[in-house]
């Protein structure tokens, strides 16, 4: 095997420009498919981030029958108390909400919207918008008239920090609800949706509001890791019994994980097309270079070459031009990722963000490296180069050593 | 004669054009195929907008996009659709009354948006695919459509009463009862989540608004992308300083940014299949013209001008380039065929992105813009990777002749 | 007991099906063991296809041919590989050796072939470059040999591994006279010295002359054979 990749490297070397530019294409073609895959693994991100993006837990409790209705009364009793019976993984967080539509009305408008009465401290955990207050602040704990406003909804209803709202909303007991605010703080987030249509209030606040006592109408909870989402839901709904829903967010949100799929089944189709592509090229030049050592390799046999050896020796010569090449494109693949991991490569839309199934995507796209991913790449160029280049060898390696030697 | 000539070289070594013809037809057909897919793809989704809520173009009064304030109607609003109408007979408007408020029935109540439409408008019918019930009379009856998340949350099916609360355009409460006659799929889970549709007259009478109208919607029957002309036209016939005339780029700029993003990254698609077939197809000419050393240096001999050496090596190149982009074009069509409609259910169709729903089918089909891209592409392909090689061979002298051995 | 025997044998070049010529048309030839023999004719009289057969290079149309007994027509390409790694030797006309390899491993590449180690192989090529005085080309890659010294390596290669039989293909056709005399001299020294067989397929009269014995093929049949008188069997 060792004179074999001796004289396969040297071989190679012969035609210098054809060979560099035969690596050149396989190593563009790794590069293309290692930066490909990062981007598309960083458009969708790590489950957590986008769930945090949007305030959404990886598994979240309700009562029985409040997502169908949405009603006041569909609550969860003594929430603090039932979080702290739950056993869950170490570095959760976890926070829940009164959770209501509601009317909101300035002195210009009125809109639909989303109210939510929470705990501040726990909900900055969760929500990235709670923690992106852009003018004024967020209201204290003991702050019964505070209200949290999303900017565009601000901007419609032509509100500032110390504005007066009105909100109205159905109470438990079929009355509407009406309670007056004052504007304590503005808060920015990357979903329109919820930039747009979501306003939050003290817990305590919202219960009055609505007509409840101590009670929640979600149950929030962020894991560290979002493949134990499942299994912790499962856990959960074990504990709580029928009285209770328990969702996770591959419940709450069924196409992020179709999207996960498709992102990866894009990435396999590119991938096999840009190998075939490469491959290709490879198949010309390996079969060009071979075929003009017919003689040669005639020579070779005559002397007593096996075929097989014959084979095994322009396969060691696709080997020497993969593994250079593999091994640029590899450094160069990872070399990108790594610098767009750092800055965004490329955007999917003008704006910061944009609004997905449900999730929300940023738009500068910023990559995700992966060895393995990296890595997989790689061996499959291996495999493209090796298999390419056995066409042409076995047609050498058969021929009758005397056709052979006929050849110029 | 040089044709015949470039022809003739061509198929010289067949195994070697036959592989390189197939590397550029594998580029074109996804270069096609891509492109011919994403632009289907768009144009569902903006077809959805343009004939669903949105519309193409809306009139409403000046400042309205901007901040929706129940009380910025469209002055004159029939005056209004009139000029739009002389100035673009084509067009086909539809005036809106839009307001929230908190929907009630039985124990159960949500925030909604209303929306007062003119059901005689085909448009206004094309847009609420009825799914249980019927749509609004034409006579203004106190009737409603909701969409159908919203039913379902509220409990209510056609033949129920609903009580709609909100405030009226002179800052009273205004309280209403109607009866549900239908449920609908508006086009987006959003839309269906929280709309609530009406006779325009009984959504007028509701907020107090007399005969004001907040938008008029603007129909055309174009699936063009690029407003900018019949834009004009309508610009041109009404009053700007009381009114403003927005296009759907405008409404929903994200969606428009998003499309823009994700043409000009396919882009980048198409330099990689050019950098990558353009170095093959270096490769296989440098060989080509190598293995002819001794032929072009008698055609110097025999007083063959370079520039015709060089005209004929490239017309080699592009000869495949032309096979190759012919069988590309031609497989890209029979796989849109073969595939004929595509599922994205299972994937991403149905799903809300930036204000617009993707759709849950896709037809394919070719698009003529995907396949004169994916043309010069490889023109500029079999060009970029033929101009070394062909500059050598038509350098060569006559000398070369008989030197090279 | 004979190196090579050939009976009745015929050898039709067939192209999509037609046969295109008729390169041998019943050839019957015994070669023992030690002969320095050449094999004569004109261009197109079959003399290349002959050493082919003989080399196992080629199958024949029909007949027999027997190497040391053993009979080649039925055996698989890696017998026939084997057969001639481990039997025969070539050296044909020109580019005989591999480019990329020295002198040094060119010849060692055959006893590599059959795993012979490494310290072995070196011993071996070091006494035959000695002998052949090519001593120092041991490094040297054939673009920068003479043809002259190219020839002399690939003898060198093709005995190295001690084959039975040498066959060699108009192995002084580029050479000039004097180095060509001096080639086949050192190959006859070869023969004296170890026994080995030398065929030679040729038309050059200094070879003919330096030959024992020369069959002479005309239209692809044996049309004389001759030992020369004093030659050795």
């Amino acid at each position: 095997m060792r004179t074999v990749l001796k004289i396969a490297w040297r071989s190679i070397w012969r035609n210098r420009r054809r060979t560099l530019i035969s690596m050149s294409a396989v190593g563009l073609g790794l590069l293309l498919v290692i930066v490909y895959s990062g981007i598309m693994a960083g458009v969708f991100g790590e489950a957590k981030e986008q769930l945090d993006n949007i305030g959404m837990g990886h598994v979240e409790i309700t009562a029985a029958g409040w997502r169908a209705r949405h009603l006041a009364e569909q609550n969860i009793p003594s929430p603090a108390a039932l979080v702290a019976r739950l056993d869950l993984p170490p570095r959760s967080d976890v926070g829940w909400r009164v959770v209501t539509r509601a009317l909101l009305s300035s002195a210009r408008a009125s809109e639909g919207v989303e109210l939510e009465g929470v705990d501040w401290a726990r909900e900055a955990a969760l929500s990235a918008h709670v923690r992106d207050v852009r003018s004024g602040r967020r209201p204290n704990t003991d702050d019964r008239g505070g209200i949290l406003i999303g900017d565009t909804l601000a901007e419609r209803l032509q509100v500032r920090v110390g504005s007066k709202v009105r909100v109205m909303a159905q109470r438990a007991d079929g009355e509407i609800g009406a309670e007056l605010y004052r504007v304590r703080g503005i808060f920015h987030s990357l979903s329109p949706t919820i930039a747009g249509h979501r306003v939050l209030v003290g817990a305590s606040s919202a219960q009055t509001l609505v007509g409840v006592g101590e009670v929640a109408h979600q149950v929030v909870i962020q894991l560290d890791r979002a493949a134990d989402a499942d299994r912790v839901a499962s856990r959960l709904r074990a504990e709580l019994g029928p009285r209770y829903q328990v969702l996770s967010y591959g419940d709450l949100l069924p196409m992020l994980r179709n999207i996960e799929r498709f992102s990866d089944a894009v990435v396999w189709i590119a991938a096999i097309f840009v190998y075939g592509l490469v491959g290709l090229g490879i198949l010309n030049t390996m079969l060009m270079s071979v075929m003009e050592r017919t003689r040669e390799f005639g020579v070779l046999r005559a002397i007593g070459t096996r075929p097989g050896r014959v084979v095994t020796q322009v396969l060691g010569e696709s080997f020497w031009i993969a593994t250079l090449a593999g091994a640029a494109g590899l450094l160069a693949g990872l070399a990108v990722t790594w610098y767009g991991s750092e800055h965004a490569l490329l955007t999917i839309g003008g704006g910061e963000a944009l609004e997905y199934a449900g999730t929300v995507l940023r738009s500068g796209v910023k990559t995700r490296v992966s060895l393995g991913a990296a890595f997989e790449a790689a061996i499959l160029v291996y495999v493209m180069a090796l298999v390419t280049a056995l066409y042409p060898a076995r047609k050498v390696a058969r021929m009758p050593p005397a056709r052979a030697l006929r050849s110029t | 004669m040089l044709l015949k000539l470039a022809w003739r070289n061509v198929w010289r070594n067949t195994r070697r054009t036959v592989i390189s013809v197939a590397a550029l037809a594998l580029g074109v057909t996804a270069v096609v195929s891509i492109h011919s897919f994403q632009e289907v793809a768009y144009q569902a989704m903006i077809r959805g907008i343009t004939t669903g809520l949105v519309g193409d173009v809306q009139v409403h009064g000046r400042g309205y996009q901007q901040s929706p304030e129940m009380g910025n109607v469209v002055p004159d609003a029939a005056a209004v659709e009139a000029r739009l109408k002389r100035a673009l007979p084509v067009a086909q408007t539809e005036r809106r009354v839009l307001g929230a408020g908190l929907a009630g029935a039985g124990d159960a109540s949500s925030a909604v948006m209303v929306m007062g439409i003119e059901p005689r408008k085909p448009g206004a019918h094309a847009l609420l695919t009825i799914e249980k019930g019927h749509g609004l009379d034409p006579a203004p009856s106190h009737e409603v459509v909701l969409g159908d998340s919203l039913a379902r949350d509220l409990g209510v099916a056609p033949g129920g009463e609903m009580i709609l609360v909100g405030q009226a355009a002179d800052g009273s409460l205004a309280n209403d009862r109607y009866t549900v006659v239908g449920t609908a799929d508006a086009g987006t889970y959003e839309a269906n989540a929280t709309m609530v549709f009406l006779h325009i007259a009984d959504a007028q009478s509701f907020f107090a608004l007399g005969d004001g109208v907040h938008q008029v919607i603007v129909r055309l029957p174009t699936d063009e992308e690029d407003l900018s002309h019949p834009l004009s036209i309508l610009r041109g016939a009404i009053d700007l300083s009381a009114l403003e005339i927005v296009p759907w780029t405008d409404i929903l700029p994200e969606l428009k940014s998003v499309i823009d993003a994700k043409r000009r990254n396919t882009q980048i698609l198409d330099f990689i299949v050019f950098l990558i077939v353009a170095l093959g197809i270096l490769n296989t000419m440098t060989m080509s013209t190598f293995e002819r050393t001794r032929e072009f240096g008698v055609m110097a001999s025999l007083g063959t001008r370079r520039r015709r050496v060089l005209a004929m090596v490239l017309l080699e190149a592009l000869l495949q380039g032309f096979i190759g982009f012919a069988i590309g074009t031609g497989l890209a069509w029979a796989l849109s065929h073969a595939v004929g409609s595509v599922d994205l259910g299972g994937f991403v169709g149905g799903a809300d992105m930036v204000g617009t729903r993707l759709p849950a089918v896709l037809t394919l089909s070719l698009n003529a813009s995907a396949i004169a891209r994916a043309g010069i592409v490889t023109v500029l392909t079999m060009l970029a990777g033929a101009l070394v090689p062909a500059v050598r061979a038509s350098r060569l002298r006559p000398v070369e002749a008989t030197r090279y051995v | 007991m004979p190196v090579i025997e050939v009976e009745h044998v015929t050898k039709d070049y067939v192209e999509k099906g037609q046969v295109t010529a008729r390169a041998l048309r019943g050839v019957d030839l015994t070669i023992e063991s030690g002969e320095f023999m050449a094999i004569a004719g004109p261009s197109g009289s079959g003399k290349t296809t002959l050493l082919n057969l003989i080399g196992a290079l080629d199958t024949a149309t029909s007949g027999t041919i027997r190497v040391e007994g053993r009979e080649i027509g039925g055996l698989s390409q890696a017998e026939l590989s084997d057969l001639r790694r481990d039997r025969i030797g070539f050296v044909f006309q020109a580019y005989n050796l591999i480019p990329v390899l020295t002198a040094a491993e060119n010849a060692e590449y055959v006893m590599e072939l059959k795993g012979l180690a490494a310290a072995d192989r070196q011993r071996r090529i070091a006494g035959l470059f000695d002998r052949m005085g090519i001593k120092e080309l041991m490094e040297t890659r054939p673009l920068k040999m003479s043809g002259g010294q190219q020839q002399r390596v690939a003898v060198a290669r093709a005995i190295v591994s001690e084959p039975a039989i040498v066959l060699a293909d108009e192995p002084t056709a580029n050479l000039d006279q004097a180095t060509g005399r001096s080639l086949v001299g050192l190959m006859r020294e070869l023969n004296r010295e170890r026994g080995i067989t030398f065929v030679f397929s040729t038309h050059d009269p200094m070879v003919l002359d330096q030959a024992d014995r020369v069959v002479r093929l005309v239209d692809g049949q044996v049309n004389s054979d001759e030992r020369k008188a004093g030659s050795t069997i």
